[in-house]
């Protein structure tokens, strides 16, 4: 507790020196901040003194003015570190230049690293263990930076500084510990060296990561590389945690040359919304090449094309039992039953025919991700996952499929006319098809894996894969004497027909489930709805085979369904119950609006405007905006100039504007005038105006 | 179920298809983007009235330290008189938005080009900045060279030390001069793609 107290009254000290100007005794040439380039700079030694051999800090200080930030080590998209070049006597040396965490940047389309505050950064130096020529040692620094608001402003300063040479424990420079102490958290550590793990992933770098101390609840995480073009910076990353093991999947730079890349260096910083920021970790790791899931080790075996055939070729036999799988294929087991009643030439023939259907359409699936790849895409398997028409699909499919199974319209006699083995072919694509959902989760990091390597290795992997999941039809087809242990075709084939329906719409359940988290509740009951009408149009199909106007207007109402089902797919996403609640712009509407005694903000945007976009993610997502926007009770309307509307643009005009975006507050107080907001706005410009317009006086 | 099987595979790749739009960046080797830009004397160019020639493509505005780093010695204007001495057409592109910081007027430029004897080829104007963020140009300046066959053949900073100050360009390695050497000399690019420095382009 002394130490506190010397430590205050040197501090006190050390401000009146600086105050009244004189440079004094144990601290001569007292370095003074530097203004430049709507910056403050500041040169400060941890010490007043040094001895031989001694490792110190200096810590150089950069305040920017509001709203004006600095950069990291890697500026990222743009902009440019502080640099320091050095001068001291000979023998000194910088071991280490430490750099606090820095924040993302958003510049238009680029993203940028860097500090919208003050940073210390600090630099680790060496004095020379021989002896000291002389009682002074003196410090020279030349300090140049880069600020950016939007516009960018250089600026070059230097520093000097002379320390008193003693073989005592050095004076500690108060200015120092108060700096360091202000920013200590800023600084990254460094966790156990098996703590840490980075693997290649074919589209994504994954961290898998425990730490020393889980703190749960981080919800936010962002890896700063330092080195460019490795990482995606406008990408977010995916991170899961499980048993306190974070796992962090981070895109790739479409410019990283992978090859050249064997460690992932930079920092790891996990945040909280509303919780102090938690210590950046250092990354340094070298590469692992893995092509099994998360958690498992790399086996060597799948390095090599033949060890990567067999697991497919297991995997694929695997796919069989999935739940999407196991109906389709039963269907087909069962009618193979009925027929190898009448030969078994034929039968092979159509196993050779489905297993053919199954490994082409493991080719087009192969082609069209190659050629997404080719096209400079990053994909992983599952990706159509990502699309709500893909879901509603797939939905569509396992529906109608059900229905045929419970026996409400039959599509088989439509087929006798055509050849067997066609019928077969097509049952293989549509059992790769409804295969897809199974396969994501199973397969996902393999299949990704496998489409970093060279064209011809993924198509060699999808044949085998294809070929496995046909393996036990074609056997079957090959050696019928097996599908004697089944009992002979009877009324158990329609129950277990039947129940599978059942296992169908179990798969519709869950297909509704994943697009309610995708497009919200109102899409699921768009698409059951949909289901519903389609329904209706099977069974009216099944009712009037033989009538033309009846199956026309089978047809009319199953594409009713089918149509109701995609607005399903592009309903967007319902407002979020923390979200700003907009209200589209309707003059009358406004105008009642402007004699209540609520605030009204005006948005004007449009899809096509830039800056409009980066606003609204930027400010009005913000959950604080957000939050004051609900708690001040403020109407928030939406004039979406998107496409052309001329009442819009006589709003436009009527704010004395030509262009957008801009804002206009209109105050609770409707005697008072409405102000408008610049076309940049932050979340601080926001919430400012809102407390000195929309807060009661 | 033939052709309703037929026609969900087509749902299925418009639905893969479908995922995969986003925003477009050039490659090096591959074919580089046309585009058409109306140049400070009013004239229009497109890139494909070039073939034949060497093109460097330098994205420029002149309130950037990082632009007047290399305008203010007369870095740039030397390589741009040196370069199209030799036959190479030099564009510099302008993405600045309207009212952004480096939008001028033509005259403005042109009077701007005439006091520092700035010698492109053209001096094009991007406003809307289409063809910037076509080519994922991020820096001012952000250099690109284009083939004979209208290859990409280089991307990235004009040189090797990433630096407002001007002392630093004799130090540094120029990465247009020393790309346009391996082509003319049939050889392939040392450093085909490096990270541009400088602000950020004002789109």
């Amino acid at each position: 507790m002394n130490f506190f107290k010397r430590n205050r009254i040197a501090r006190l000290i050390a401000c009146m020196i600086l105050l009244l100007g004189f440079g004094v005794s144990s601290a001569p040439a007292q370095t003074e901040p530097v203004r430049q380039a709507n910056t403050e700079v500041e040169l400060i030694p941890q010490f007043l003194s040094l001895s031989r051999g001694q490792e110190f800090w200096v810590g150089v200080r950069f305040t920017p003015d509001p709203d004006w930030h600095t950069y990291w080590r890697n500026p990222g998209d743009s902009g440019l570190p502080p640099s320091v070049d050095w001068q001291f006597p000979p023998g000194f040396t910088v071991e280490e230049v430490v750099w606090p965490r820095p924040h993302r940047i958003l510049a238009g389309p680029l993203v940028t690293f860097g500090y919208d505050g003050e940073t210390f950064l600090l630099f680790r130096i060496r004095s020379p263990t021989d002896v000291f020529p002389t009682d002074e040692i003196p410090l020279t620094a030349r300090v140049k930076w880069l600020t950016c608001q939007e516009i960018c402003i250089p600026g070059t300063a230097s520093f000097s500084w002379t320390f008193a040479v003693s073989d005592a424990s050095p004076a500690p420079n108060p200015r120092f510990l108060k700096y360091h102490k202000k920013h200590r958290e800023q600084y990254p550590f460094h966790e156990d060296v098996n703590a840490i793990r980075a693997y290649d992933r074919g589209p994504v770098w994954e961290i898998v990561y425990r730490p020393s101390q889980f703190v749960p609840g981080m919800d936010q995480v962002q890896f700063y590389p330092y080195d460019a073009d490795i990482v995606d910076y406008q990408a977010m990353h995916e991170f899961t945690v499980k048993d306190g093991v974070y796992s962090v999947r981070i895109k790739k730079a479409e410019t990283a040359d992978e090859g050249s890349i064997q460690r992932l260096e930079g920092l790891l910083v996990f945040d909280k919304e509303g919780y102090p920021p938690l210590r950046p970790v250092r990354i340094d790791v070298a590469l692992e090449k893995s092509e099994m899931e998360f958690g498992s080790r790399p086996i060597t075996g799948l390095s090599s094309l033949w060890g990567a055939m067999v697991f497919a070729f297991i995997g694929g036999l695997i796919l069989n039992l999935m739940p999407c799988v196991l109906p389709v294929l039963s269907i087909k087991v069962l009618s193979l039953i009925e027929k190898s009643k009448h030969g078994d030439d034929k039968i092979f023939g159509s196993g050779v025919m489905f297993t053919f259907g199954v490994v082409v359409s493991f080719w087009v699936l192969a082609g069209v991700m190659l050629g997404l790849r080719f096209a400079g895409q990053q994909i992983g398997w599952g990706f159509q996952f990502q699309s709500p028409y893909f879901i509603v699909f797939m939905a569509v499919l396992f529906f109608c499929l059900a229905l045929n199974l419970f026996g409400l319209f039959e599509i088989g006699t439509g087929l006798t006319r055509v050849k067997a083995s066609d019928n077969s072919f097509m049952n293989g694509v549509l059992a790769t098809i409804v295969a897809t959902p199974c396969t994501a989760p199973f397969m996902g990091s393999a299949i990704g894996y496998v489409l970093t390597k060279p064209p011809v290795y993924t198509v060699i992997v999808f044949t085998a894969l294809g070929f496995g999941m046909a393996a036990p039809y074609l056997l079957l087809t090959k050696y019928p004497r097996f599908l004697r242990a089944v009992p002979k075709p009877g009324p158990w084939m329609a129950h277990l027909k039947q129940f599978l329906g059942f296992v169908l719409m179990a798969v519709v359940v869950w297909l509704c489930w994943v697009l309610s988290l995708q497009n919200g509740a109102l899409s699921v009951i768009l698409l059951l709805g949909g289901l519903l009408i389609l329904g209706l149009g099977c069974w009216v199909y099944a009712v009037s085979r033989k009538g033309p106007v009846m199956l026309v207007v089978a047809a009319l109402i199953g594409l009713a369904g089918l149509y109701t089902a995609c607005l399903a797919a592009a309903t967007p996403e319902a407002a979020a119950e923390e979200g700003i609640v907009w209200e589209p712009y309707d003059e009358e509407k406004l105008l009642a609006y402007l004699k209540t005694d609520r605030p009204v903000f005006l948005d004007f945007t449009a899809a096509w405007c830039l800056s409009c976009q980066v606003n609204d993610r930027t400010v009005f997502q913000d959950k604080r905006v957000a939050a004051r926007f609900r708690e001040l009770d403020v109407i928030a309307v939406k004039a979406d100039w998107t496409n052309h509307d001329p009442k819009i643009t006589r709003a436009v005009n009527g704010y004395g504007k030509n262009s957008i975006p801009f804002y206009v507050l209109y105050p609770r107080d409707k005697v008072k005038e409405y102000i408008m907001l610049p076309e940049l706005i932050t979340p601080g410009i926001v919430l400012n105006a809102l407390e000195k317009y929309a807060v009661d006086p | 179920m033939k052709k309703l099987t037929a026609l969900m595979g087509a749902l299925v790749l418009a639905a893969v298809v479908g995922t995969g739009l986003a925003q477009a960046t050039v490659q090096n080797g591959a074919m580089a983007p046309d585009f058409t830009l109306k140049d400070s004397n009013g004239n229009t160019h497109s890139l494909s009235d070039f073939k034949g020639k060497y093109v460097v493509l330098e994205w420029v505005n002149f309130d950037c330290p990082f632009v007047k780093k290399h305008y203010v010695p007369g870095n740039m204007q030397a390589l741009q008189k040196d370069l199209t001495a030799k036959g190479v057409v030099w564009l510099s592109i302008n993405s600045s938005a309207p009212g952004k910081q480096g939008s001028y007027s033509p005259s403005e430029v042109n009077q701007i080009m005439e006091n520092s004897s700035a010698m492109p080829t053209a001096y094009l104007f991007d406003s809307d900045g289409k063809v910037g963020k076509q080519y994922g140009a991020k820096t001012t300046p952000h250099m690109f060279v284009v083939d004979p066959e209208g290859m990409l053949a280089y991307q990235g900073a004009i040189d090797s030390i990433p630096s407002f100050d001007s002392a630093d360009i004799p130090k540094a390695r120029n990465y247009v001069t020393a790309a346009i050497d391996n082509l003319m000399s049939g050889e392939p690019v040392a450093d085909a793609a490096t990270t541009p420095y400088g602000c950020s382009v004002k789109y």
